[in-house]
């Protein structure tokens, strides 16, 4: 029988970060932006708003996008986590270059980690499918077109 | 960062959910029950939500059901809204969730988060009014079904502890033709979202058996439903004009006026919604 999972004060976690077992001393109170942050330098979340509107510090958990701003660490246990530093040179990736999809660059990790979410889940997605998801991510500097052609062109190929 | 600690607890059961909270309020922890916790994390960092306590529904099984049972859809608390819109089992709650924020943070906030919300509008509540759902609650030593309907008065009124375990509807109910839509300051929303804000007017119509049910939201300060307005709007013998001018003497509280639009605006839009609503909804019985 399952037991009550619990975390009353500082203590070591293990978390599962792009495919690796990691272990971090936190709070259970801890947001997993910071933890992945300060704890594993792991800077590609960006902290943005931290309000969960911007969507800079995007991760995806168990393919998923999430806001990890919006997240403690605990809730992470048992879960996989992604950031763009587990991507590793993808399809996506090249598009944004190819597209010159960033300006500042400061929102294209979480961009880029919720286009891969899209493009895993979604491989068909329509424009409207593509429209509502991206709606999720701000970019200060407006390069969304670029954005959507670099999503599209990877979308096209499926 | 969240300036303070809490203590974290994530129960197997429901059973052991409920009695965890009664232990930690003895213990003056001011436990929260957790399902996406947006809300929680949101208030905490600004310091206007202090639980020294929460406890995680999401390892809880009844709360991470989604299937036709028999007869019914049950839909567990700890659903997110974007489970409910990819799903699609509920159309009109597919419509509903997926117009709530936006897709990122609809991947972490659960049905029963988003009903026992402190936002004003909560439009997943819309569908499962207008659709008579039930809901199930774990007490202190007893599970109970009640109508949704019976305990939701502007909010839901469970009691101290009690948690909200599960929603269900009519399998029914989960076809029948409906009408929904949602304004912001910047336009309307279509579906799949094309615009995020919250709502200038919000709305949820059904029709069973030749009765038109409604739901609002963003026009007063809390989500409803209203039966006299529903039975002014499905008078087949009155006259449009008429009738929305009757609709608009039933709400429940006066017309909210803020940064999103006037009372005048609201009316307005609230007005033409349902005179969309009569004319797309007339002559269809089923979606099915």
């Amino acid at each position: 029988m399952l037991e009550t999972q619990k975390y009353v004060e500082t203590g070591l976690l293990e978390l599962v970060v792009n495919g690796e077992k990691r272990s971090v001393m936190v709070r259970p109170a801890d947001l997993l932006l910071d933890v992945l942050r300060d704890q594993l330098g792991l800077t590609g979340a960006k902290p943005g708003c931290k309000n969960g509107d911007c969507g800079a510090c995007t991760i995806l958990v168990d393919g998923w996008p999430i806001k990890s701003c919006l997240m403690l660490a605990v809730e992470a246990v048992g879960h996989e986590i992604t950031t763009v530093e587990g991507l590793n040179g993808t399809p996506l990736q090249q598009a944004f270059v190819s597209e010159f999809a960033f300006q500042c660059g400061y929102c294209t990790s979480g961009f880029i980690i919720n286009c891969q979410a899209l493009a895993n889940i979604h491989p068909q997605a329509d424009e409207a499918i593509i429209r509502e998801w991206l709606q999720s991510n701000l970019c200060r500097c407006t390069g969304y077109e670029e954005i959507g052609k670099a999503i599209l062109s990877v979308i096209s190929k499926n | 960062m969240i300036p303070f600690n809490f203590e974290y607890y994530k129960p197997a059961t429901a059973r052991e959910a409920v009695d965890l909270f009664h232990t930690l309020q003895t213990r003056d922890k001011n436990p929260m029950y957790y399902g996406g916790g947006t809300e929680i994390i949101s208030f905490s960092r600004l310091y206007q939500l202090y639980p020294k306590a929460v406890i995680d529904i999401k390892g809880i099984p009844e709360c991470n059901v989604l299937e036709f049972q028999n007869d019914r859809l049950v839909i567990g608390a700890a659903k997110t809204l974007t489970q409910l819109q990819e799903s699609n089992l509920f159309p009109l709650l597919s419509w509903c969730a997926g117009r709530v924020a936006d897709h990122t943070i609809r991947n972490k906030i659960t049905l029963g988060g988003n009903i026992c919300s402190r936002l004003p509008y909560r439009e997943a509540v819309l569908a499962l009014l207008v659709a008579d759902c039930e809901v199930v609650i774990q007490r202190k030593g007893e599970t109970r079904t009640e109508p949704l309907e019976s305990i939701f008065n502007q909010s839901l009124h469970l009691d101290t502890g009690d948690l909200l375990l599960q929603v269900t509807v009519n399998k029914s109910h989960t076809c029948l033709p409906f009408f929904s839509t949602k304004r912001t300051a910047n336009g309307d929303v279509n579906y799949p979202q094309d615009r995020i804000g919250y709502p200038v007017l919000s709305t949820a119509f059904m029709k069973n058996s030749g009765r038109i049910h409604a739901a609002f939201s963003g026009l007063c300060p809390f989500p409803f439903r209203s039966h006299e307005l529903e039975e002014v709007l499905s008078d087949q013998e009155m006259a449009t004009e008429l009738k929305l001018a009757k609709a608009v003497s039933y709400l429940p509280a006066p017309i909210l006026t803020d940064i999103d639009g006037t009372a005048a605006y609201r009316e307005f839009v609230l007005r033409n919604t349902l005179a969309r609503a009569v004319e797309q909804l007339e002559g269809v019985n089923c979606i099915c």
